[in-house]
């Protein structure tokens, strides 16, 4: 038994340096001098390529217009998602075996779609605009949140509806008094998975968006990678910059997500 | 609600009578500049990051009504960005382009003629720019797309220290392939190779390798006449086996040339001490030899220039040619302010701007040649490549057929496929799409 | 599914007199109220440009000149062509490395982070930092780690005294795409499947412990089958994500060499962006979503939708 047990701590070991190996050699690498990044090179520690990066203007425009696009998707989805996973789970109602397709339709890949969508953008007038690429956020992230909020609000006993309605309360009471605030793990779960699939999305802004001011920050790091040579310090440092905001964030919410996703896949 | 609405009005139309108030600041004139020097990709786009912003200063000092906006592509999407934006309706002003992509230009329209504004140019100006072949090829009968901002043409960098201690004169500034070779074997020890070269996954591969060696044997890699790709000729399978050999006959070039980008094949190696002679050296990175103390006093061009380290040669093919072309500099034709863009323009092309743009590589302006301080023998072996340059082929979907040459080249370098078969199959689908377009 | 009790037991009336309030927000109305904004975003923003995506499959859109029609001409072109056909094999390369490493992967990792509790909370959120990244970061990380002077290639050399050129030759940069998506995908999976595992009760495996079975055996007769669900949403997942992916190829390797990692959805990205060819990229993306289909069908036929015994 106490093997099994070590053995298992081993495991994690080793399943730790896999994901943190890339990690930690990239920054190994941005701390290096610009043309000096074989394994055994050691030296002493250059912080040039990150005061570089830091100090172009382009990045904080960067990152203000992918948190733009970020929160905008998040506050619109989270609504949206809510209403109708609160629908889905609790009414019987003709046509409800169509909700399938509302799940299956979005898992169309969205780079099939890219092309005839830009030229829509352009007929409504959204074509080079965050707005625009936020709508695309929203199209293919809404349903499987919906999914997602369907199962958690399905796990909440009836009871607790029934005994607030007895009081007098409405539905949409409700769902508002009672259903949202148990349901608040699973919110903040489906809140941060859309949250990092906007952020890390480089697929939508590149194809709807074409000036530099619009620029997200998976896309200014993109175009880091010279077609002429490759600067891997300076490349590495901007990787590691346009990392941070999401893993921070996620690590401040790591607790309710990954309790939510948890609960609400096992229904 | 309803007073929550009205105030809300009210703040929106507040917001906006501000906001307006900001447009009408001055009756400046916005322009937009595009370009394609990311400062974070090497020190030479970083210093054609400040010669652009030095120029845009100085413009804008003189031009006070006329406020330049910079903007940011990569330079293999800059002609693209030009004609998905004209496409979708988005405006740029000034705009670089390239000569290869020009028929693409002419065939979508996303270029305006500035012919009209040439024509009040003098004669002498006229002249001046009008020899390259790179205007020729910005030029659509009686139209004018573009015009050039240098010369790129490319050349074999050698390493004149390594030269004289096997007793070879690096100053001849000509040679044969053979001669070529024989030098680069003897130069491939300690660490070094004889030959820098770049066959990776990029057009590059076609326009500074694939092309000279196919025109060294006579071929070409498309018909202008009949429209269709001919790389796979017996010229196009002697050109690849060339290369190959250089990489596993005489081992003079490594196998890692296939990856990475040209830079990381031709430019570092060389630089680093890593190979000793670099073939398809461009001339936008003399500026970046001069940094480095390997040429003397060659850039800006000065009557003293002295090789060090580093001497140049034509390419050592039969008819000496590399591929050449310019960044061609444009009007977007959406731009809504044609005549302030070609007024930028024409201050960009004056010539003490032209003297000190890096990637300028070599004068853009026939005047400039006979200046004293072109006539050091480093900058007249230059003019000579410059002089037998060729371009690419003129066929609208160029891009495409730079990717299928270049993955084929990739498959037989890098994986062994046979040659002549692997050029064929390649040529043959290229022809089934594209061919008499 | 869930149960549903037939919800006129409760439904019932709601109060309120006809035209006020709380009738027009009434049961009979509500679900579809409720759902009406995500169907119209749904419909209006997507089953247009799927349309658009069918009929543009049929054009034929030379440079400069007028589409013309060419019905099925797109398709014939593609499905004969040697490219082609080679982007399907590099997309079903890619595919089934990324599922056969990050699946078993994924399984191991949630049985060890199931099985204990508070420290190892720590590693679940550790486990998670590949998904959090972008995939253009991570792709930068790994090809920096398998470039010539990386620490990958250099080690290996130290070992098998040969060179490796990871981003020259085929199957090396086939295989880093695939570690680089894998090492993205199993967190996801992992996470998934451990909430499977978390309903499943202690007394089976206590049980079939007392009655000797291996390790294996649990496995296959407990573990698999009681999460067939999760693994079938995650592996589903994975397969939509990994056959559109073209960005952290394109980072890697560019498609290249030759064409050994030109997958489908790279060869729809160069078609659509960089050569602009409408009527192509059209069709590719077409024969992507039918490509996906026929996933979403073999998973449903394998892996089934409802509980195993």
């Amino acid at each position: 038994m106490k093997t099994r047990y070590s053995l298992s701590w081993v495991a994690i070991g080793i399943i730790s340096l896999i994901v943190l190996g890339p990690f930690l050699w990239g920054l190994k690498t941005s701390l290096m001098a610009p043309l000096n990044i074989g394994l055994l090179s050691s030296g002493r520690i250059h912080l040039d390529n990150y005061r570089y990066i830091l100090s172009r203007p382009e990045l904080g425009r960067y990152i203000l217009n992918s948190i733009k696009v970020a929160a905008a998707t998040v506050a619109i989805v989270l609504p949206m998602a809510v209403a109708g996973g609160y629908a889905l789970a609790r009414y019987d109602f003709p046509g409800k075996k169509l909700s399938v397709l509302l799940i299956i339709l979005p898992l169309v890949p969205a780079i099939s779609v890219l092309v005839p969508m830009i030229i829509y953008l352009r007929r409504i007038g959204l074509f080079n605009t965050l707005a625009g690429v936020v709508l695309a956020n929203i199209v293919f992230n809404t349903p499987f949140v919906v999914w997602m909020v369907r199962g958690f609000i399905a796990q909440i006993p009836r009871e607790i509806e029934e005994a607030a309605e007895m009081d007098g309360c409405s539905p949409l009471g409700a769902l508002a008094r009672v259903i949202i605030p148990l349901s608040v793990p699973g919110l903040i779960a489906s809140g941060i998975f859309v949250l990092i699939g906007t952020w890390n999305n480089y697929l939508y802004a590149f194809a709807f968006t074409t000036s530099p001011d619009l620029r997200v920050l998976p896309q200014g790091m993109l175009a880091f990678i010279g077609s002429w040579g490759t600067n891997y310090g300076g490349l590495n440092a901007a990787a590691l910059v346009a990392m941070l905001p999401p893993m921070i964030l996620f690590l401040i919410f790591q607790k309710w997500f990954i309790q939510g996703m948890l609960a609400g896949s096992s229904r | 609600m309803k007073r929550v609405f009205l105030v809300m009005l009210g703040l929106v139309m507040v917001a906006g009578i501000l906001f307006a108030g900001a447009q009408g600041e001055a009756a400046k004139v916005h322009i937009k500049w595009a370009h394609y020097f990311d400062p974070l990709q090497s020190p030479a786009a970083q210093a054609n990051a400040n010669w652009l912003k030095k120029v845009i200063a100085d413009f804008e000092k003189e031009n006070p009504n006329i406020k330049v906006d910079p903007e940011l592509f990569q330079w293999d999407q800059i002609d693209n960005r030009s004609i998905l934006d004209f496409q979708a309706g988005v405006k740029h002003d000034v705009i670089f382009g390239s000569p290869q992509l020009m028929a693409k230009h002419f065939s979508i329209g996303d270029y305006l003629d500035i012919a009209p504004y040439i024509a009040k140019w003098s004669d002498a100006e006229k002249k001046d720019f009008s020899w390259s072949p790179v205007w020729a090829s910005a030029k659509n009968g009686d139209k004018q797309y573009g015009i050039p901002t240098g010369v790129h043409t490319r050349a074999l960098v050698v390493r004149r220290d390594l030269f004289k201690q096997i007793g070879v004169d690096p100053d001849k500034g000509e040679m044969s392939w053979d001669d070529m070779v024989e030098i680069a074997q003897k130069l491939t020890k300690d660490g070094m190779y004889g030959l820098g070269n770049f066959f990776g996954a990029s057009r590059a591969t076609i326009e500074l390798v694939f092309g000279p060696l196919i025109w060294h044997f006579g071929g070409e890699l498309w018909d202008p006449q009949t429209k269709k790709a001919t790389f796979a000729s017996t010229a196009g399978v002697q050109a690849v086996q060339l290369a190959y050999d250089t990489v596993f006959k005489y081992k003079i070039t490594p196998e890692s040339a296939v990856g990475g980008a040209y830079e990381d094949g031709v430019f570092k190696p060389f630089m680093e001490g890593k190979a000793a002679m670099a073939w398809g050296w461009g001339s936008y990175w003399i500026q970046a030899l001069e940094d480095k103390g390997m040429i003397k006093s060659c850039f800006p061009p000065s009557k003293d220039c002295t090789p060090g380290t580093a001497g140049v040669f034509v390419t050592p093919t039969k008819p000496k040619a590399q591929f050449t072309n310019a960044w061609t500099i444009s009007v977007h034709k959406l731009s809504e302010h044609p005549a302030e863009s070609f007024k930028l323009i024409e201050y960009v092309l004056k010539a003490d701007n032209l003297a000190v743009f890096g990637d300028a590589g070599i004068p853009a302006r026939l005047s400039t040649w006979s200046k004293p301080e072109m006539q050091s023998a480093f900058w007249q072996t230059w003019l000579t490549a410059a002089k037998n340059g060729r371009g690419m082929p003129a066929t609208v979907y160029y891009p495409e057929l730079a990717d299928a040459i270049s993955a084929a080249f990739q498959q037989i370098i890098a994986n062994n496929a046979p040659i002549a078969e692997t050029l064929q199959k390649a040529e043959d689908e290229w022809n089934g799409k594209y061919a008499g377009k | 599914m869930e149960s549903t009790p037939a919800s006129s037991a409760t439904a019932g009336r709601v109060s309120g007199e006809r035209g006020s309030p709380a009738a027009f927000w009434s049961r009979t109305r509500l679900p579809y109220l409720l759902l009406a904004p995500t169907v119209l975003v749904v419909f209006a923003f997507l089953i247009w440009p799927i349309l658009s995506l069918l009929f543009f499959s049929t054009q034929s859109t030379p440079i400069g000149d007028k589409p013309t029609f060419v019905g099925t001409g797109n398709f014939g072109l593609l499905f004969a062509e040697a490219h082609f056909q080679g982007n399907l094999v590099a997309s079903l390369e890619y595919l089934g490395g990324v599922l056969v490493l990050s699946v078993p992967l994924a399984y191991f990792a949630a049985v060890l982070i199931s099985s204990r509790g508070g420290t190892a909370g720590i590693f679940r959120t550790l486990f998670l930092l590949p998904w959090v990244t972008a995939p253009v970061v991570s792709a930068i990380l790994f090809r920096t780690m398998v470039d010539a002077d990386g620490p990958v290639p250099t080690v290996l050399a130290a070992m098998t005294g040969k060179e490796w050129l990871f981003l020259v030759r085929s199957n090396l940069s086939i295989l880093t795409v695939i570690l680089h998506s894998a090492w993205r995908s199993f967190p996801l999976e992992m996470l998934l499947i451990a909430a499977g595992l978390a309903t499943i009760p202690m007394e089976l495996y206590e049980s079939a412990r007392v009655d000797g079975a291996s390790e294996w055996t649990q496995f296959r007769y407990i573990t698999f089958p009681l999460t067939r669900r999760q693994l079938f949403i995650a592996v589903l997942l994975i397969t939509i994500f990994t056959l559109q992916d073209s960005e952290s190829i394109f980072a890697i390797t560019r498609g290249g060499p030759g064409y050994a990692t030109e997958t489908v959805g790279v060869r729809l990205f160069k078609e659509a962006f960089i050569y602009s060819n409408m009527g192509i990229s059209s069709a590719i993306g077409v024969i992507l979503i039918l490509l996906c289909i026929v996933f979403l069908a073999l998973y449903l036929r394998i892996l089934g939708r409802g509980q195993a015994q």
